[in-house]
């Protein structure tokens, strides 16, 4: 029997909504629609000013342990997974223990790897459950990605939406489980999904925070959110399909063995590529984006949750659960729900 | 596949005119070359090709030639 699994996923978005008409006025119709017919993403879901990504994961949290009537005394791991902590110093994990009034003696600490963050927590955590560190794990994500684009970034701005997460990982009670890991990273590939000026190697200056428009007439300045789109695409679509190959090949089994696929929810058009090179049928995957936007680290356990509402994620399903991007970074995990 | 059938599918890939590129033609001199074309450009080579570029392949390509380049030495 495997040694952990998920019992259960909860979500929060951001409570703010930014229309297609409200970027029309500031772009211009002609270009949001450009942007629409490649993203797929109508609208998209931004947290009200003030509010961080850990408090995202912190109404998540709540949800899922009021709804599984969850004894928070038997939280021994909380992970949390962000790129927009509240502080750089004290972790974040930190402030939601106490705020969520888990025990002293539950480990906390935070993951920073964007996209791929949910697999890595996944993995984290079955494997201080499989090594006997922990028994019941709680993996939160919680990000505002939109605080770190230019207002006037057209590329970005449009696809951008904020969300938390909560995850229950713990023993199963009667089988599945995660029935193995594939985790991989690419650093030469950091260039093309980068906050310049916003850590140590570069320090803020009153330059670096001067917005300079690029060829495609987006502003953004080095402290702003930067993605090389294409590079992206092209290193997904190169390396998605590998890894998923790798997994199941691990595991002895073939693509037609999965119930289930549910990938990081960049945009639409990634997805129906994605979906069509893999020869995955639209009943075997699960797509939420168009709505909310692209939650970064969040979308990944996001789409988990509207997947299993909506009765996709059935007992013994096996599910494929893969997430890539920033780092260049990427991790998929085969779970027997 | 030649080098003018390769121009071929590739200017019809990212929506330029026959006879609009060249081997040499700057990709960032093509009215037609932004973020969508760049897509084009790995749709087209991935689906019509079965080839996929490193990403640093395709963002330091300046010509199309780089890109065939980029093709060949792939295959």
């Amino acid at each position: 029997m495997a040694a952990s699994t998920i019992t259960g996923v909860a979500y929060a978005l951001g409570t703010e909504t930014v229309s297609q008409e409200q970027l029309s006025e500031r772009f211009g119709e002609a270009a949001m629609q450009k942007v629409l017919s490649g993203s797929g993403i109508r609208s998209r879901r931004i947290a009200a000013e003030g509010v961080c990504g850990s408090d995202l994961a912190f109404d998540a949290a709540e949800t899922l342990l009021a709804r599984q009537a969850v004894d928070r005394q038997s939280i021994d791991l909380l992970i949390h997974c962000t790129q927009t902590p509240d502080y750089l110093m004290p972790t974040t994990a930190c402030l939601l223990q106490e705020r969520l009034k888990l025990p002293t003696r539950c480990a906390a600490f935070d993951i920073n790897l964007g996209c791929s963050q949910y697999v890595y927590a996944l993995s984290v955590a079955h494997s201080m459950i499989a090594a006997g560190v922990a028994r019941r794990a709680l993996v939160l994500t919680g990000d505002t990605m939109s605080r770190t684009v230019n207002e006037l970034d057209r590329a970005l701005m449009p696809i951008i939406g904020d969300a938390g997460s909560a995850t229950l990982v713990e023993p199963p009670a009667d089988g599945g489980g995660f029935l193995g890991f594939e985790l991989g990273t690419d650093g030469s590939g950091a260039k093309y999904l980068i906050m310049p000026v916003s850590g140590f190697r570069q320090r803020r200056s009153a330059q670096t925070c001067i917005a300079e428009p690029d060829s495609e007439g987006s502003l953004r300045s080095a402290e702003n959110m930067y993605m090389h789109g294409a590079a992206v695409f092209q290193f997904v679509i190169t390396t998605v399909p590998k890894t998923i190959q790798s997994l199941l090949g691990r595991l002895n089994l073939a693509m037609e063995d999965v119930d289930l696929f549910l990938f990081h929810q960049p945009n639409k058009f990634i997805l129906d590529y994605l979906i069509k090179k893999l020869k995955i049928g639209p009943e075997k995957t699960h797509i939420f984006v168009e709505e909310i936007g692209n939650t970064s680290g969040s979308a990944l356990p996001v789409v988990l949750a509207e997947a299993m509402a909506a009765g996709k994620v059935k007992p013994g399903a096996r599910v494929l659960l893969m997430s890539f991007g920033v780092g260049l970074s990427w991790g998929a995990t085969l779970w027997q729900a | 596949m030649s080098d003018l059938e390769f121009l071929d599918a590739f200017a019809d890939a990212i929506g330029a005119s026959p006879g609009q590129v060249q081997m040499t033609t700057s990709l960032r001199d093509l009215d037609v070359w932004d973020s969508v074309a760049y897509l084009s450009t790995i749709v087209f080579l991935d689906e019509k090709l079965g080839i996929a570029m490193s990403p640093d392949d395709l963002v330091n390509a300046q010509t199309p030639a780089d890109i065939l380049n980029a093709v060949r030495a792939a295959k």
